[in-house]
């Protein structure tokens, strides 16, 4: 039995996948379409939740055997309160607004605003460590963009405003965007092809 | 005895200025208050986007029609609501090492219809729009209207500017490019014209790379700027109280 | 074995050997070389040996005993047969014929029984001579045969303890020493050399041979202990690599960079300034084709906005879509909102609320699990999605059956992937009017797909600097203009710290000497 596990996998991926691909340019396909759509969005919804119960037991393993206890408890005390206060009063009850707005909000906008910190002095320390052309060109540019990018302490810089920056941003910058854009299209399209054939299998296991 | 909604509201502003006082003090040092917010915050999304996942979609999705269908709704459609039911129980043996890959077909139909999504999308929502685009780089209706018009400079200076995008586009495809052709030779090395492209490429990579990193770093002062507000407003709250 | 040390040994002795004592007394033993012996024999000194051998040689009968018929007849078989072969054989044969005797016969010291009890205690001297005995025994070489010595390995002459010659006795030697055979002073076969002990040495006082805990090592053993030192000794060097010198980021600096960033950010904020010019109207094409979008909008038009905003990037993006949203409201515009992320509602419910002020224009759809499943499957079939029926019999929805029914499409997005992901969904299935909202992290890539070839987006505001230039355009001040001075001195505190840390080893005179030398000390 299990030999045929993974080619029966395998079948059903091919077979979805090249089903769906059919019907979206073939109209009559489309309650077949809107079934597998269904079925995708509902085994999306499983599998978060499967992440959570993930979660769960391993930072309750960590608990029992008192690896960084106290964080995993926080982490545990703060998920399922938030999953039953949010079950029990829905997405608008007052409690599950509350802990989304005063605790998840807050938290996640706070670790951003630190992110300019680090970013500023990353940037600092590229211009200070590495000397060969590229990073270079990288540093030239990313002053000029800030430059134009808004008044400097208030005083706007016309040459940089209205020349420089948007000349690199959509002309000099947008040659290599579109370029990544068409790399990452192709990229998409080889891996979800070789799925389709059944080259590469990553629901196994 | 319910909170008032007001007691609630300014004790949950107070909560999000000291959480937000505790996240940046990380700009100082790290410490294990920090520690304990971020594993607050991954529990709270997580038990928060569980939740939602159960009401918005597994409920509606499946739980509802299953209540509908015991109560003799005759609108249901048995044999969807019996794919949907078998799915999400073959998914659910996930969880169980050892009858996880029972699990295999429902993740493998998830696979299937992604992979399909993904064709579909890049073909028509990507590749084709870009590559339409750079082969449209010197925007010829713009240009005749120039030239028409007697506006030879700007219309060089379209020329120049088409140019330079698609020798952009094609310059940074080429650095990307890693075929070379067989030979008897001891180094495979690529043709001379990819090689003087990948050239072009290595130049026009970083100020991409640069214009993609500066607008993260504006992204990012914008939110320091935002936070440092509230906690402002924080203040000014207390002190006029 | 026990011997019974208070009879009288010589009454005892049956005849036989009885006349063998007497023939070993009188006759001296001329052989020289001595029989090989099995090593738990005595050794004996050579002049016992040849001692014994002459007593062996006297000892072999040329006349028999008086009593030697009476013995005669009663000997065994093979004692006749030896006594007729002495007999008979001439001298020549003597050697060879006291070789097997000594073999085979005891050999007996005539000692007077009162010698012999007194003997009995060994004393230092036959202690001595007995530790002398049990030196090394040569082996026999048979007449004619000249046998190799077996060679000894190197490790078994390893093991041989170097000092147990010299603990034994003043008498040892480090050279293995001729055998001795050792004359048996007691009991029934006293006289007799070569003869196994009476009393096994073990039972003998005097305490047993001490060993040295020296080893024998050989110089090819050397050879191989110094090489397997030197592979022990190089594992635990290490070895010296060459790597980067990249000094480690001060903390003072991050501090540097934080309290200069706080302060660029509190000073217009404390002031209110305004000061700072916002982007002119009509410079930025993409937020003049957005706003010209929302502006030829019919009455009540049904807009769809896909609100992709992640918590972490909300305050930046509230800021951008504020301006949009409140246009959209101005226009009263159906707006009906729906988020493939579980954040999504919430955070437009927040926008909507206390950022617009607005609880009744719009239509929170709520959530679709799945990503780009959810998209394709909602802008193909709205109804059939997950989304609560009741929903759809709202009248602003009630004549909607496709995407196309909307007469615009908004997304609002904090990241490049979901807005992607929407465009491209949508894009293949309607030719719906798209816009969208983004933080600025995410405008350069979707600047491209304003740019592609059919255009997928035909409009878009990029973060704050996007926001400030629509506010420009309605001539209404917004969010974008409040935090418009605070964000201006940031970016220019920014840009400062950016260039004074990262160019200030290279301007400062002496300073990339001393950087240099600096790093170079470091390991």
């Amino acid at each position: 039995m299990s030999k045929w596990r993974a080619p029966f996998s395998t079948a059903i991926a091919m077979a979805t996948g090249i089903l769906l691909l059919i019907s979206l340019f073939v109209p009559q396909l489309n309650i077949v379409r809107a079934s597998l759509l269904g079925w995708a969005i509902l085994l999306s919804a499983v599998a978060l939740l499967l992440g959570l119960v993930n979660l769960f037991q391993v930072h309750l393993h960590n608990i029992r055997n008192k690896e960084k206890g106290i964080y995993s408890f926080v982490l545990l005390a703060g998920m399922i309160t938030t999953f039953l206060i949010t079950i029990v009063q829905g997405r608008e009850g007052v409690l599950a607004d509350w802990l989304f707005n005063s605790v998840q909000v807050p938290l996640e906008s706070s670790l951003v605003a630190l992110l300019a910190i680090s970013l500023t002095l990353m940037a600092a320390r590229l211009i200070q460590e590495r000397k060969d052309m590229a990073s270079q060109i990288f540093a030239a540019t990313l002053v000029l963009i800030l430059l134009g990018s808004a008044p400097i302490f208030g005083l706007d810089l016309p040459l940089f405003s209205s020349v420089i920056t948007p000349f690199i941003s959509r002309v000099l910058s947008l040659g290599g965007l579109r370029a990544l854009l068409i790399g990452v299209g192709l990229g998409t399209l080889a891996t979800g092809i070789r799925i389709l054939i059944g080259s590469d299998r990553p629901f196994s296991g | 005895m319910p909170i008032a909604a007001d007691s609630l509201s300014l004790i949950g502003t107070v909560v999000a200025g000291i959480l937000t006082v505790i996240v940046l003090s990380f700009a100082i040092k790290d410490n294990a208050v920090f520690r304990l917010a971020l594993y607050l915050l991954i529990g709270v999304s997580a038990g928060y986007a569980g939740a939602i996942a159960i009401e918005d979609v597994i409920f509606p999705e499946l739980l509802l029609p299953i209540i509908e269908l015991l109560s003799a709704n005759p609108e249901i459609n048995l044999v969807d609501l019996a794919m949907r039911t078998v799915l999400t129980i073959l998914l659910l043996t996930k969880l169980f090492p050892r009858i996880a890959p029972i699990g295999n077909p429902a993740t493998a139909l998830l696979v299937g219809v992604g992979a399909a999504l993904a064709i579909a999308g890049a073909v028509q929502g990507s590749i084709l729009p870009q590559i339409g685009a750079a082969g449209n780089s010197f925007d010829t209706d713009s240009l005749r209207l120039a030239l028409l018009g007697g506006y030879y400079v700007e219309g060089t200076g379209l020329l120049i500017q088409g140019g330079i995008t698609l020798l952009a586009t094609v310059g940074t495809l080429a650095y990307f490019h890693f075929g070379t052709n067989a030979s008897d030779s001891e180094s495979a090395k690529r043709p001379a014209i990819m090689e003087w492209l990948a050239w072009i490429g290595r130049v026009f990579i970083p100020i991409t790379l640069a214009s993609l990193f500066a607008a993260v770093l504006l992204a990012t002062l914008t939110a320091f700027i935002e936070r440092i507000d509230f906690l402002l407003n924080l203040l000014r709250s207390f002190t006029a109280n | 074995m026990t011997y019974n040390y208070s009879q009288d040994p010589e009454e005892q002795l049956p005849d036989w050997l009885k006349a063998l004592r007497n023939q070993q007394d009188e006759e001296p033993v001329a052989d020289e070389t001595a029989a090989e012996k099995p090593a738990e024999d005595t050794d004996g000194s050579k002049e016992e040996e040849e001692e014994a051998s002459e007593i062996v040689e006297t000892n072999i009968p040329q006349e028999s005993p008086p009593s030697a018929d009476v013995e005669e007849e009663t000997d065994p078989d093979w004692l006749a047969e030896i006594r007729q072969r002495h007999q008979e054989d001439s001298t020549a044969d003597e050697r060879e014929i006291r070789d097997d005797l000594e073999d085979t016969q005891p050999r007996l010291i005539s000692t007077p029984p009162e010698e012999k009890v007194e003997e009995h205690a060994p004393s230092d001297e036959q202690l001595s001579e007995a530790f002398d005995e049990m030196e090394t025994i040569e082996s026999p070489e048979p007449e004619g045969e000249e046998l190799a010595p077996g060679e000894v390995p190197s490790w078994l002459e390893a093991l041989r303890p170097a000092g147990a010659d010299k603990a034994s006795g003043p008498a040892s030697a480090t050279q293995p020493s001729p055998r001795k055979e050792r004359k048996e002073e007691q009991g029934p076969l006293a006289g007799l050399s070569g003869v196994l002990p009476v009393e096994p040495e073990i039972t003998q006082i005097g305490g047993g041979k001490s060993h040295s805990g020296q080893l024998e090592i050989s110089r090819i053993q050397k050879q191989h202990r110094s090489t397997l030192e030197e592979m022990i000794a190089g594992q635990s060097a290490t070895s010296e690599t060459v790597s980067q010198k990249v000094a480690r980021p001060k903390p003072w600096l991050g501090w540097l960079v934080a309290g200069a960033l706080l302060l660029a950010s509190l000073l217009p904020l404390l002031s209110a300034s305004e000061s700072a010019p916002l982007p002119a109207a009509n410079t930025v094409p993409a937020v003049s084709a957005l706003y010209d979008l929302i502006e030829d909008l019919p009455q009540s038009a049904a807009v769809l906005v896909a609100f992709e905003v992640q918590a972490s990037l909300y305050g930046e993006v509230e800021i951008a879509a504020l301006s949009v949203v409140d246009h959209l409201v101005e226009k009263e515009a159906q707006i009906n909102i729906v988020s493939t992320h579980p954040t999504g509602p919430a955070l437009a419910d927040r926008l909507m609320r206390e950022g617009i002020g607005e609880t009744e224009s719009y239509l929170n759809l709520g959530y679709l699990s799945g990503g780009m499943a959810a998209i394709r499957h909602f802008a193909s079939h709205p109804r059939e999605t997950n989304l609560l029926p009741s929903l759809w019999n709202a009248p602003a929805l009630q004549d909607l059956e496709t995407l196309s029914d909307f007469d615009l499409l908004l997304i609002i997005s904090s990241d490049a992937d979901d807005a992607r992901a929407w465009i491209e969904q949508v894009g293949a299935e309607t030719s719906q009017d798209m816009a969208a909202v983004s933080s600025a992290q995410a405008s350069p890539l979707l600047y491209a797909y304003l740019q592609s070839e059919p255009a997928t987006l035909k409009g878009l505001v990029g973060g704050i600097q996007g926001a400030a230039s629509y506010e420009n355009l309605r001539n209404q001040d917004g969010a974008a203009r409040y935090y418009w001075d605070s964000y201006s001195y940031v970016l220019g505190a920014a840009i400062l710290l950016i260039l004074s840390i990262g160019l200030y080893k290279r301007i400062l005179p002496g300073e990339p000497q001393q950087a240099a030398q600096s790093e170079e000390e470091k390991p």
